[in-house]
């Protein structure tokens, strides 16, 4: 599903002079459809510059990032602006800690906005343990935990192949962690891939494929 | 995919001696919503300016819906305007009259467009009006008596009911209350996203361009210095400009 070969990051900054600082040296990575791949290493060491890199948020300096897709491989690496926004659409769904939408929409609204009926939407929030009396609020009501549930059913909504997840449950409690992480092992054990870091490695049996360790921008051998 | 809606290549403006622009170019389709930051001076309003056919481009050009617009003037350049562009401006008065009801102000972009039939008329400006959640009961009161945020919604109104293929937005919600701001924002985005109408807008103000615009470009001195998606362009920002630009702003 994803192949990572040669990536490198690295970041100038103008504003000091010029001085560049490496964040990735030479990544390779492969993420297979229906795999969930996790990726750890101290805070720095790059976990979500990857992250941000497959999803197009930061540019590279070198290297392929090669996503099957039904019309061919595309290096999103390479890819045109408005090719990487319709990849981002149909393909490839990133969820961080941050509620990346406007908080006065409802949250049923907000999931339908992907494309999705609004029935859909309902049960995926239900799936993801939100209370339904919350569903046509705005999270900007919400504790920090709700909004996070939202934040993923946007991601979820549609069908995407290919999932990066960024410390996606560190704001919820352990039972709503729990209902969260069993929903992602079920869009796994339907085909989804899942690139993700997590705060704290989750005991979630049937989840976690391979662990991947970063360290200043290397990755490390494979457990 | 169909053309772009709105093309604008290598697009120069000199106001005498002076670069208002210096070839700028980019595409907007339909669907599409392109950001352009900058200080003021820096060129933003002056490519707005040609897109809204208020001004004649020195060099390059600018093609609406496939058609070049360089050629079209007198009679047919207002019709062009008023069919083909919505436009809203941070100072209301600029586009509206405020003497006149709101109604007055929506339905006189439907007459110029070429609309006839009194009912069919009202009853378009009302859904229009109701659509940007505007008071019932104020539709035939003087923009004049309207609030900051209402004259907004009526310019919104006004620019959407024609159905135009692009729609402008120079700094939209600067100069409101911020909460008056935010559900103007609300407003905008969801309109947008209703009607998939290509929207170019222009804001110093980076957070109402991370919640519009899917594709940014940074101009500095009349040249775009910096584009790409909106989301990259300010999370990896790689010209010096920009990376001024994006540390500079006031987090909340």
């Amino acid at each position: 599903m994803l192949r990572i070969r040669g990536l490198s990051k690295s970041f100038t900054n103008h504003l000091r002079g010029g001085d560049t600082r490496a964040v990735l040296s030479q990544v390779d990575l492969d993420v297979a459809a229906g795999q969930c791949v996790v990726l750890t290493g101290a805070s720095g060491s790059g976990k979500s510059s990857l992250l941000r890199c497959v999803y197009g948020s930061y540019t590279v300096d070198a290297g392929r990032i090669e996503l099957d897709t039904p019309s061919g491989v595309a290096d999103l690496a390479a890819v045109p602006d408005r090719e990487l926004i319709r990849i981002r659409r149909e393909h490839v769904g990133m969820v961080t800690q941050f509620l990346s939408v406007p908080p006065r929409i409802s949250a049923v609204d907000l999931v339908t906005e992907q494309g999705v009926p609004a029935a859909w939407a309902t049960e995926l929030l239900t799936d993801l343990g939100l209370q339904p009396e919350l569903h046509g609020l705005a999270p900007a009501t919400f504790s920090g935990g709700e909004r996070q549930l939202v934040n993923i059913a946007i991601a979820l909504a549609r069908p995407r192949p290919l999932l990066l997840l960024d410390e996606i449950t560190a704001s919820l409690d352990h039972g709503r962690r729990s209902t969260v992480l069993s929903v992602l092992r079920e869009r796994k054990e339907s085909g989804t891939a899942l690139l993700a870091i997590f705060h704290e490695l989750p005991d979630h049996p049937g989840l976690i494929d391979e662990v991947c360790q970063l360290a200043a921008g290397r990755l490390k051998e494979t457990v | 995919m169909s053309g772009p809606v709105l093309e604008v290549r290598e697009l120069t403006v000199r106001y005498g001696g002076t670069l208002g622009c210096d070839a700028v170019s980019f595409d907007v389709h339909e669907g599409e919503v392109l950001g352009i930051v900058g200080e003021s001076g820096s060129g933003k309003s002056t490519v707005l300016g040609c897109c809204g056919l208020d001004l004649h481009p020195s060099g390059g050009w600018v093609r609406l819906s496939g058609m070049d617009t360089a050629g079209v003037v007198g009679a047919q350049r207002r019709r062009l305007r008023n069919e083909g562009i919505g436009i809203v401006r941070q100072a209301a008065h600029e586009e509206l009259r405020l003497e006149i009801s709101a109604g007055g102000n929506i339905v006189e972009r439907l007459l110029a467009t070429g609309y006839r039939g009194f009912q069919a008329i009202r009853d378009r400006a009302e859904r229009v009006y109701t659509e940007v959640e505007l008071p019932a009961g104020r539709m035939d009161a003087a923009v004049a008596t309207f609030s900051g945020g209402m004259r907004q919604r009526v310019q919104i109104a006004r620019a959407l009911v024609s159905e135009p293929a692009v729609l402008l937005l120079d700094e939209p919600t600067t100069g409101l209350d911020v909460s008056v701001q935010a559900r103007i924002l609300d407003l905008i985005r969801g309109l947008q996203r209703r009607t998939g109408v290509a929207m170019v807008v222009v804001s110093h103000d980076l957070a109402v361009i991370r919640m519009l615009a899917d594709q940014l470009l940074v101009m500095r001195d009349g040249r775009v210095v910096e584009s790409g998606v909106t989301d990259r362009v300010l999370s990896d920002p790689r010209h010096p400009y920009t990376q001024l630009l994006v540390s500079s702003r006031l987090e909340v």
